[in-house]
């Protein structure tokens, strides 16, 4: 016989409203709703693989012969440490709209193998110039970790601008993200008082289109710190 | 007054014995009042082709051969390359008659040589007056769609020689081998690097990154200029530039590759014709080729291949941040 699932669902939303009601009776930390909020700070992306391709060439062979390979090139953005700021506005006490812009200065890696002339591996760099902007909901859990710290999840897409060196070409692309993270209250987090604090989040990004020689979307980690402000 | 002069070249060659070179295309070019000026039509090409059967093609076939070898290189989009077939003629190719005429000759002094291409220049502009192709019947050739064994492909080598008649020189992408008796390749990454065809192969029928690079920047169609690039640098050896380096750029996001030189002693090359975007640079040395088959005068060929420290950037409608690429002595 297989069981009704219903019983675990109500228990779950009893849960939650159980929670939430601790918060309110615990006056936990909350967002001041109708309220514009700054968030700054630093992030590290992660890297991700931008396509490879064989360097070929046409063999001088009746039939259709397999390309010969003169030498194959591996390509890559690595992890880079850049700046973001927010600007957020509080709907409720628990839910926020998010914008943030992003920039950093990636590197991109190219390294050569397989050329039967040349002695070992060979390595190319170039430095990109990356920016981001991106439009967010933010849910705050009614969970309290603390007295000044209350977990979040955060999801949203935005776009994405991505500069060769020299800024003589310029590639763009969308990305969808999705994470969490949790906010720790230095000053505030009432209902009626201003805030001040830090914001530790991690995401999950999905990104299409930019610097990706081979037009795959690529999926990358991202973790931010931010100090916060709340009016 | 007009200055004319003649100038013949043995371009296509065959046989284990034949010279090539390792890696892009280049264009004829004469010194006009101290500078020099692109070898071109400047107008659109008038071409007959002798009444003539060779050995296994008949004069129609090869009049339709020739036909969709030019319709090949006018089909280049970045490119506007016009010739209209006039008629069949009695007259050989290689006469100064006014005439561009494609024809089979009996040529057995040259054993390993398929055709050529032979011009008659204006030699105040550069302009291309006549030119004449010739195959050789000491070959059997073919039309067949998919290639006969034993047989040269007769559209293959006339979109080769085509490409000369157009103003385009040799290019050095490919890859040869050393064998018993002389030099072997192996592949190729354009129409117009020297051939030594396989009998059957019909592959050469279509264009390659290097030869469409190599026609757009000739003849740029519409918007060419606009929507094209190109990369710009320096090969040095010990900071010393180094004449005769070949240049190979992959385009590491489509795989094309396009060749170029470093055409003077300050080591400076220029790769035209580019599709925007993000390239490497490859130079190597002509170590196993016949230099001359692309340069008149001695070149720099000790060196080891080497590739630019960066990733270089060609941007639509101009050219990239200028790189020095440096090589090392073998």
């Amino acid at each position: 016989m297989i069981a009704s699932p219903r019983p675990l669902l109500f228990a779950l939303a009893l849960c939650a409203a159980s929670a939430s009601a601790a918060v309110a009776q615990d006056k936990g930390p909350t967002l001041r709703p109708w309220r514009p909020s700054i968030a700054a700070g630093v992030e590290v992306a992660g890297g991700y693989p931008t396509g490879d391709r064989n360097a070929e060439l046409r063999r001088n062979a009746t039939g259709t012969p397999p390309p010969f390979t003169l030498f194959r090139a591996e390509s890559a953005i690595g992890r880079v440490t850049g700046v973001e700021a927010r600007v957020a506005l509080a709907i409720t006490r628990a839910v926020a709209v998010e914008v943030s812009g992003r920039y950093s200065t990636p590197v991109l890696t190219v390294t050569v193998s397989q050329d039967g002339e040349h002695d070992g591996n060979a390595t190319l760099l170039e430095t990109l110039a990356h920016y981001a902007v991106d439009v967010s909901g933010v849910y705050q859990l009614p969970i309290n970790l603390g007295r000044r710290a209350s977990p979040y999840v955060i999801g949203g897409g935005g776009y994405l601008r991505q500069l060769h060196e020299g800024r003589l070409l310029v590639e763009t692309g969308h990305t969808l993200h999705a994470g969490g993270g949790v906010r720790f209250w230095l000053r505030g987090g009432g209902p009626s008082s201003r805030a001040l604090g830090l914001r530790a989040e991690g995401r999950y990004v999905r990104r299409a289109g930019g610097v990706d020689f081979a037009d795959q979307t690529r999926a990358y980690p991202s973790f931010s710190l931010l100090a916060f402000a709340g009016f | 007054m007009m200055i004319r002069s003649l100038v013949a070249m043995l371009v296509l060659l065959i046989g284990l014995g034949t010279p090539a070179p390792a890696a892009a295309y280049l264009k004829f070019g004469v010194r006009v009042g101290g500078r020099t000026v692109d070898v071109k039509w400047n107008r659109t090409i008038p071409f007959f082709v002798t009444d003539r059967d060779g050995p296994g093609v008949t004069a129609s076939q090869l009049r339709d051969a020739v036909v969709r070898a030019f319709n090949t290189w006018k089909a280049v989009p970045t490119a506007a390359v016009q010739a209209e077939f006039q008629a069949l003629t009695t007259a050989p190719p290689g006469l100064q008659d006014g005439r561009t005429t494609f024809g089979f000759l009996d040529r057995p002094d040259l054993d390993r040589v398929l055709g050529a291409t032979s011009f008659l220049l204006d030699g105040t502009t550069g302009e291309i007056i006549e030119a004449d192709v010739f195959f050789n019947t000491r070959f059997n050739w073919s039309t067949a769609a998919a290639g006969e064994p034993g047989r040269i492909d007769l559209e293959s080598v006339a979109l080769h020689e085509i490409g000369h008649l157009l103003g385009l020189g040799h290019s050095a992408l490919g890859e040869t081998e050393m064998i018993p008796g002389g030099r072997r390749v192996i592949a190729s990454g354009a129409v117009m690097f020297p051939i030594a065809m396989m009998p059957g192969a019909t592959a050469d029928r279509q264009l390659q990154a290097d030869d469409v690079a190599g026609i757009s920047d000739l003849y740029p169609g519409p918007q060419f200029t606009q929507a094209s690039s190109s990369i710009s640098g320096r090969v040095l050896k010990n900071g010393s530039g180094v004449l005769g380096a070949h240049v190979a750029a992959f385009n590491l996001e489509t795989g094309a590759l396009v060749g170029g030189f470093a055409l003077n002693a300050q080591g400076d090359f220029v790769i035209a014709g580019l599709t925007p975007g993000s390239y490497l640079l490859r130079a190597e040395p002509l170590d196993d080729a016949d230099t001359g088959s692309f340069f008149s005068g001695p070149i720099d060929v000790d060196f080891r291949v080497a590739y630019a420290p960066r990733v270089i950037t060609a941007p639509a409608g101009g050219g990239s941040d200028p790189v020095d690429i440096a090589v090392r002595q073998k």
